[in-house]
């Protein structure tokens, strides 16, 4: 297989680790949040840091890669768990711009805006994970199991309890719910796997700087859920897709790179636009609009 | 008693309203308490105030031994005292059956460790439950209807669906607000069933209800609230008959029709409203409408101001179809919407927000001066904050705002809701006044039994379930006769 199919395949496996992630907050709990490349900023980080150290191995750092990510995701979900709708938004942009800050600015740490480069390729259990049909492996089983996770909780209890709370939370509250429990912990989990799919990010680029998840990559992620579907897990899927597949079209298409990018912008606003009128549910939507 | 829940001295105002007044009650187990009264009275504040909604300003409300006040609305729901809310609040992009399993609030998967740790003693745990919501939607009698979205249900089934959502929650305390509202006739027997035999199983159940018929049937004990304050109502008070279906004077001289609405069919989704709704207004007239909640009143007034599209029908003004018109397009035309619970802008004093009114007047219209002499109670407040006079001071507000945009048709949605009756009855009178000295006509949308009476030329009942309007006919309620005969003097 050519190595460019396999680059897609890995390419495709980071995005929808990523809008499974955004899902849990956006689609199940009805939250929007800005901040879930922040969170995959500091898994990336993690890995930059501690493999290209040697301080740990790859298992070592992912489980970092995870509490990392789980602090952070604290730090905005406790205080702002009492916010509803645009304060949430506010919030969770605060924290993504601190952190993009943070990675800019402890040039100690982080190297600052020139980024790390040669970050090594993981090694698991003494296996080295280094050639691209090898890392596309190890993404899409990264991806099977948020895969199940995000169909696990969905289904269960604790997901119902998500979806009730963003129907209507005095309802929720009224029947004996601790929302804003709810809303931590649904926020920790998608944090924790952000977090992981910035860490096979930072491994498979073996660099990362502020810029490889700002604000707009927070954006991006949103818009997956918007044009696939959100509160299930086929839409952040079809979205992800969608969102990797556009740009290649273009490229394939002979359109020459100056244009392209701008181009790519036009064609996502257009899909939003048009789905915002005519599908608002998305591609793949959970229910369907009666 | 020591399960009784005790309310003692209660009381809570908002802003200058006084919602509750030194309320002193006990709800007994296995007894059915109904709370009656006015629109306005306090009944659902004092249900806010014991859910946790609402903080009483004095005043305990104590149940086993534990103070219930000042406590978190999931703190009270945890501890056993559910609530069913007025709006019902069902989990609308849930299916029905997944709306009661919401219910159950002890359910171990509701832990995230536990659903990835032990998943299979949640998933045994959670066959339970679904055998267990199977049985409460057949005791409510929507077996056949639990893999349908919440919000595909009607008005009446969302209402059957939160109850048997709250018996999942395994309440021992049922605070029910108006559970009889928009629930069809032939599901009322079902419903007082259900009541009842929570009663007799030992819990405390406390209605909030319109329907006295309703209320003779299943409660215990009655409460009579009035202006915040709540008494044992006397037997009489509950057996009363419901007053006249309305009135429709005789001596109204044939106008030129202003509005005509035909066949309106309405709702929204799956959930239909209005089904063939028809109605005219004559120039200068004053229509009233009545029905209880959820029979499709407000719909009808948003149908009217072009705040939804009708499915089928049509509206003309002035003999113009104006149904697709959008709402801006029809204040133009001389079309004014006052809204439920409209605020003003409570950032600008009473003299700006008269002005500015004034200033977006579509047509010449009358001048600040020329309503402020008609509606006199808003004289003195001129220099005030609109955030800071009454409720009722800012219904008259917003009424004159609407007048002074030069609008020839007034829809006025619950202009008297949350106001005391004196106050609402003198806010009605100056607007009828200013209304009637100006030629305006008005649809007025309103619950509180013989305001409309006293104010109208034509009273409609928007029938609940099958909301069609009837012309109310001439069997006129005697009580109501003279003063619409003196509204006419005024107007001559």
């Amino acid at each position: 297989m050519s190595d460019y199919v396999l680059g897609l395949a890995i390419w495709f496996c980071l995005y929808g680790i990523f809008s499974l992630s955004i899902n849990t907050v956006v689609g199940y709990t009805g939250l929007l949040s800005l901040c879930h490349a922040g969170f995959a900023a500091a898994g990336g980080y993690c890995a930059a840091i501690l493999l290209k150290g040697g301080h740990t191995g790859f298992v070592g750092a992912l489980a970092l890669s995870v509490v990392v990510g789980i602090m952070l995701s604290l730090a905005v979900s406790i205080p702002a768990s009492r916010l509803r709708g645009d304060r949430f938004i506010l919030a969770s942009m605060a924290l993504q711009m601190v952190l993009t800050a943070v990675a800019t600015n402890w040039a100690s740490l982080t190297n600052g805006p020139y980024g790390i480069f040669g970050i090594p390729r993981p090694t698991i259990l003494g296996f080295r994970v280094s050639t691209t049909a090898e890392f596309a492996l190890l993404c899409s089983g990264a991806l099977a199991g948020v895969l199940v996770l995000s169909v696990a909780v969905g289904r269960s209890p604790f997901g119902r309890a998500l979806k009730a709370l963003r129907e209507d939370e005095l309802a929720a509250k009224s029947l004996g719910l601790e929302t804003s429990h709810f809303k931590i912990t649904a926020f920790a989990l998608s944090a924790a796997i952000a977090a992981m799919g910035g860490n096979l990010y930072a491994c498979y680029m073996s660099f990362i700087d502020p810029w490889s998840f700002d604000l707009w990559q927070s954006v991006l992620m949103l818009n997956m859920l918007v044009i696939g579907g959100a509160g299930n897990v086929f839409g952040p899927l079809v979205g992800s897709a969608f969102v990797l597949l556009v740009p290649e079209a273009l490229k394939w298409a002979h359109i020459p790179e100056a244009y392209a990018d701008n181009l790519r912008l036009m064609v996502f606003s257009g899909v939003v636009l048009f789905l915002m009128r005519r599908r608002p549910q998305g591609l793949v939507g959970e229910y369907r609009l009666t | 008693m020591s399960g009784s829940v005790m309310l003692e001295r209660i009381s809570r105002s908002f802003g200058g309203v006084q919602a509750v007044v030194d309320a002193t009650m006990e709800w007994v187990p296995g007894r059915v308490s109904a709370l009656i009264g006015d629109n306005g009275a306090g009944k659902t504040t004092l249900f806010n105030l014991v859910c946790g909604l609402v903080t009483p300003d004095t005043g305990t409300i104590t149940w086993q031994g534990r103070r219930l006040d000042g406590k978190s609305v999931a703190w009270v729901a945890s501890s056993g005292v559910g609530r069913l809310y007025q709006d019902v609040r069902a989990f609308s992009k849930l299916t029905a059956l997944e709306n009661v399993m919401a219910g159950f609030a002890k359910h171990p998967g509701l832990s995230l460790a536990r659903v990835l740790l032990t998943p299979r003693m949640v998933r045994r745990y959670e066959a339970e439950c679904a055998t267990k919501a199977c049985d409460l939607l057949a005791m409510v009698g929507l077996t056949e209807k639990s893999d349908l979205l919440a919000e595909s249900l009607s008005f009446g089934e969302q209402k059957l669906l939160a109850i048997a959502r709250l018996l999942a929650n395994g309440s021992r305390v049922l605070l029910l607000d108006e559970p009889s509202a928009g629930v069809a006739p032939v599901m009322l027997d079902q419903l007082a069933h259900v009541i009842r035999r929570l009663a007799a199983d030992g819990h405390i159940v406390v209605v909030i209800e319109h329907d006295r018929e309703f209320v003779r049937r299943i409660a215990d004990d009655v409460w009579y609230m009035e202006n915040g304050s709540a008494v044992p109502a006397p037997n009489g008070l509950v057996h009363q008959a419901g007053r006249g279906m309305g009135h429709r004077h005789a001596d109204v001289p044939a106008r030129r029709a202003l509005l005509a609405v035909g066949g309106i069919h309405a709702g929204f989704g799956a959930r239909k409203v209005l089904l063939g709704v028809d109605l005219d207004i004559g120039e200068g007239e004053i229509v009233g409408i009545r029905g209880r909640n959820g029979s499709g009143k407000s719909t009808l007034a948003k149908v009217i101001t072009g705040a939804l599209t009708p499915q089928r029908g049509q509206v003309t003004m002035s003999g113009v179809d104006i149904t697709r018109w959008t709402a801006h397009r029809r204040q133009r035309m001389g079309l004014g919407y006052l809204p439920q619970a409209c605020r003003a802008f409570p950032s600008m004093t009473v003299k700006e927000n008269l002005e500015f009114a004034f200033s977006r007047r579509s047509a010449e219209g009358p001048s600040v001066g020329e309503v402020l002499d008609l509606m006199q109670m808003l004289k003195p407040l001129m220099a005030r904050s609109a955030r800071l006079i009454s409720g009722g001071e800012r219904q008259a507000l917003c009424c004159a705002m609407v007048l002074l945009t030069g609008a020839r048709l007034l829809v006025l949605d619950e202009p008297s809701a949350g106001l005391s009756p004196q106050i609402s009855s003198a806010l009605m009178e100056h607007l009828s006044l200013a209304m009637r000295a100006r030629n305006v006509a008005a649809l007025i949308i309103e619950q509180r039994e013989g305001l409309l009476e006293r104010f109208a030329d034509r009273i409609y009942d928007l029938v609940e379930g099958r909301p069609e309007l009837r012309d109310a006919g001439e069997d006129a309620c005697p009580a109501a006769a003279v003063p619409v005969l003196e509204t006419k003097g005024v107007r001559q």
